[in-house]
């Protein structure tokens, strides 16, 4: 299974985004601070876990064909 | 029609165009004179368009030069420019706020392109790699480096650099870096430029009474937790400065602050259409009015 694990820096929460410095680079990204652990605050390190799913995967992939169908079948 | 008929026929016309071609260097050079004599007798403010964060920069009146933070990383090429087209090529202070990433993301192009005289810092260690990575810079450089605090006061370049804050360390706060923020008055004769850089209502708290000042760069993008009606009260500016970039996700400025500036008829000025330049001559200002932000929107 491949994974993939960065540190990740909270550099500020604000209005309800937060900008995050991910890896060695310190790459910019802002996300809606919902979506950080319960009790991360500014400052806090973290550690983001990439995790490749084929069972996901296949599941949309399904999930989608079936739709097409549907869509299909509109007339 | 030989070229000796030409020359007589359209004589007036060779001449003008002869005027013309060499009267253009000399009034290239008059004009870069002229911007020469404005720096010798008065002081000069610039506040950046670095997007969503926060630059300014002061060349005092005898050509030093202040850099008060550096804007986000993806802002630092265009700041590099914005120094390079004014004509900078040495910081003599530069003054690192707080370690959030929109004012300190820049530094590091900044260390890389200009000689530096010396650095004052917060001293508000956030554990940030982009601080960690400006503090190994200025090691490596062996560049002065300095935490004043609350009451310090040092004359650079014909102006009086006053610190403000941090008056002590705040801890426990919703965001105690900006809490924790370097707060500095720059007084040129009788003009105060008052730079809040992100303070919030805690650290306000430990710095009052603020003098009155001429220019505000308001606190915090235009944070209604940075700037109120009772703040503007006692500062009373002429003129405020909103640094925030167009479109950001935060909704800055908020409209309370907004709605605050306008009721008080203070001349807002926001960062975010470009740079923003503002001379003193020691006693009053001016600035470009036709930047005046007159509605009450964003």
């Amino acid at each position: 299974m491949a994974v993939k694990r960065e540190k990740i820096f909270v550099d500020s929460i604000n209005e309800e985004i937060c900008t995050l410095l991910v890896g060695e680079k310190a790459l910019s990204v802002n996300l809606p601070a919902r979506m950080l652990p319960r009790g991360t605050s500014e400052g806090d390190w973290l550690i983001m876990t990439l995790q490749k799913s084929e069972r996901l995967k296949r599941s949309y992939r399904r999930s989608m064909e079936r739709l097409l169908e549907k869509i299909e079948s509109n007339g | 029609m030989n070229f000796g008929l030409l020359l007589r026929k359209y004589k007036k016309i060779f001449i003008f165009l002869f005027t013309l071609i060499i009267s253009l260097p000399v009034g290239a050079a008059w004009i870069s004179r002229t911007e020469v004599a404005e720096a010798d007798r008065g002081l000069r403010f610039y506040a950046f368009d670095v997007g969503q964060g926060d630059s300014s920069l002061f060349v005092l009146p005898d050509g030093k030069t202040i850099l008060i933070d550096a804007g986000p990383e993806d802002a630092g090429k265009s700041l590099l420019k914005e120094l390079k087209r004014i004509g900078i090529k040495k910081i003599d202070l530069l003054v690192a706020t707080h370690p959030h990433s929109d004012h300190i993301g820049g530094m590091k192009r900044v260390l890389s392109n200009f000689q530096i005289g010396k650095i004052w810092d917060s001293g508000f260690i956030s554990s940030s790699p982009i601080q960690k990575n400006f503090y190994n810079m200025i090691q490596k450089k062996n560049i002065p480096f300095g935490r004043p605090k609350r009451g310090y006061s040092e004359k650079i370049g014909g102006a009086l650099v006053e610190v403000l804050a941090p008056a002590r360390l705040i801890r426990g706060t919703k965001r105690d870096a900006n809490n924790n923020c370097l707060v500095l008055n720059i007084k040129y004769g009788s003009t105060n430029f008052l730079m809040l850089a992100d303070m919030e209502r805690e650290q306000l708290s430990t710095v009052r009474p603020l003098p009155r000042a001429a220019v505000l760069k308001a606190s915090h993008h235009g944070s209604s937790n940075g700037t109120n009606m009772s703040l503007l009260k006692e500062v009373r500016p002429y003129v405020i400065i909103l640094s925030y970039g167009k479109n950001n996700s935060y909704g800055y400025p908020h409209k309370e602050v907004v709605r605050a500036v306008s009721a008080s008829g203070i001349k807002r000025l926001d960062t975010k259409d470009g740079t923003i330049r503002i001379v003193s001559d020691g006693e009053k200002i001016s600035y470009p009015q036709s930047r005046e932000v007159v509605k009450n929107g964003g």
